[in-house]
């Protein structure tokens, strides 16, 4: 016996939303490349490959961004119970290592012309690859571990656990001795450090980012959701 | 249900179309990144990372770093978008099948009643 079938599909604010996000993104993505390569100046001692800095800090943004989507939304999964906080916590999760993982590799490219070296053990970097480890694992865990709610727990500590790396990484220029520059923006910055064209720039880099972010989470969450309705049913049909 | 499968078709077409034009413009618009860099009275330093040396100033050595990092985050969105909407596609169709499967056996427990 197939038990009753009801999927639940995009509500039409959801698409309406996420298309002014895409239309958004691709508006602002055209504008940061106007403003990267032929609006702001070049900078005086890293040269052209500074440049780099307006797509890996709002990398860097939104992997800080995922973190608290995935461990807020596991928490009030662990709570209330709740699947679809399990459901956004994964999305989040998954969105959020493609960014780390871009993150990383930018980091990577940038770092050898900069530094001289591909890789170096600072701290920021150490710490930022044991995150990417950490929400690696826990997407590895959801896929091969065990499922249904079991398995959304366990995935909820492991997000929990890593979001306790979330501060370290943010402090770690100013915790430790890194070859990481001192913090250009935030709360915790030097007032005037970074010219306001570049400033100006890396602003709207953000947004873009953070359109393209909001677009590509929305549609990993349905389509988890709709992955989520399809196992249930087998699951019945046994 | 057609039509919702062809809007996210058209989506994710427009979500890799965008991605595919912002790359080429950031290889277009690259080029002109040189003659700015030779024009000194463009280059204004500022306090980020003056600790580093930069041990080659030379605008054509660093510039392959800059299209790889481009390069890479590009290709990086392309894939993940196109696994995206392949997933998306095949969980369409499984839909679509438990569906049908739903109306057979129904159609069919109707029948025999």
């Amino acid at each position: 016996m197939i038990p009753d079938i009801e999927f639940r599909s995009y509500g039409r604010w959801t698409r309406y939303f996420q298309d002014f996000v895409l239309v958004g993104s691709a508006i602002f993505m055209i504008l940061t490349m106007y403003m990267v390569f032929l609006w702001v100046p070049t900078e005086s001692n890293l040269g052209v490959s500074q440049r780099i800095f307006y797509f890996h800090v709002p990398l860097a943004w939104i992997g800080m961004v995922s973190i608290i989507i995935v461990s807020v939304s596991s928490a009030i999964h662990l709570i209330t119970g709740r699947e679809k906080w399990d459901h956004l916590a994964y999305a989040g999760a998954e969105v959020g290592v493609v960014f780390f993982t871009l993150l990383l590799a930018t980091g990577v490219m940038w770092s050898k012309p900069v530094w001289g070296v591909w890789w170096t053990w600072d701290a920021k970097l150490t710490t930022t690859l044991i995150l990417w480890f950490i929400y690696v694992s826990y997407i590895m865990l959801r896929a091969y571990g065990p499922k249904g709610s079991q398995g959304a727990r366990y995935g909820a500590i492991i997000a929990l656990i890593g979001a306790i790396d979330m501060p370290i990484i943010y402090m770690a220029t100013v915790w430790w001795r890194t070859a990481h520059p001192e913090m250009n923006i935030g709360p915790l910055a030097e007032s005037d450090s970074l010219d306001s064209r570049m400033q100006i720039t890396l602003l709207i880099s953000l947004i873009s980012f953070t359109f393209l972010y909001v677009y590509v989470l929305i549609q990993r969450f349905y389509l988890r959701r709709s992955e989520g309705e399809v196992d249930e049913i087998y699951y019945k049909i046994g | 249900m057609r039509f919702i499968i062809r809007l996210d078709k058209i989506r994710i077409i427009l979500t890799i179309s965008i991605l595919l034009i912002a790359s080429i413009m950031s290889a277009v618009w690259a080029k002109p990144v040189l003659a700015t860099y030779e024009n000194s009275e463009e280059i204004i330093g500022s306090r980020y990372m003056d600790h580093m040396k930069q041990e080659n100033r030379e605008p054509e050595a660093n510039l392959p770093f800059l299209f790889a990092v481009y390069t890479i985050t590009w290709a990086g969105f392309f894939a993940y978008i196109f696994m995206l909407s392949r997933r998306q596609r095949d969980i369409n169709l499984e839909i679509e099948y438990l569906k049908s499967k739903h109306t057979e056996i129904e159609s069919k427990s109707q029948s025999n009643e």
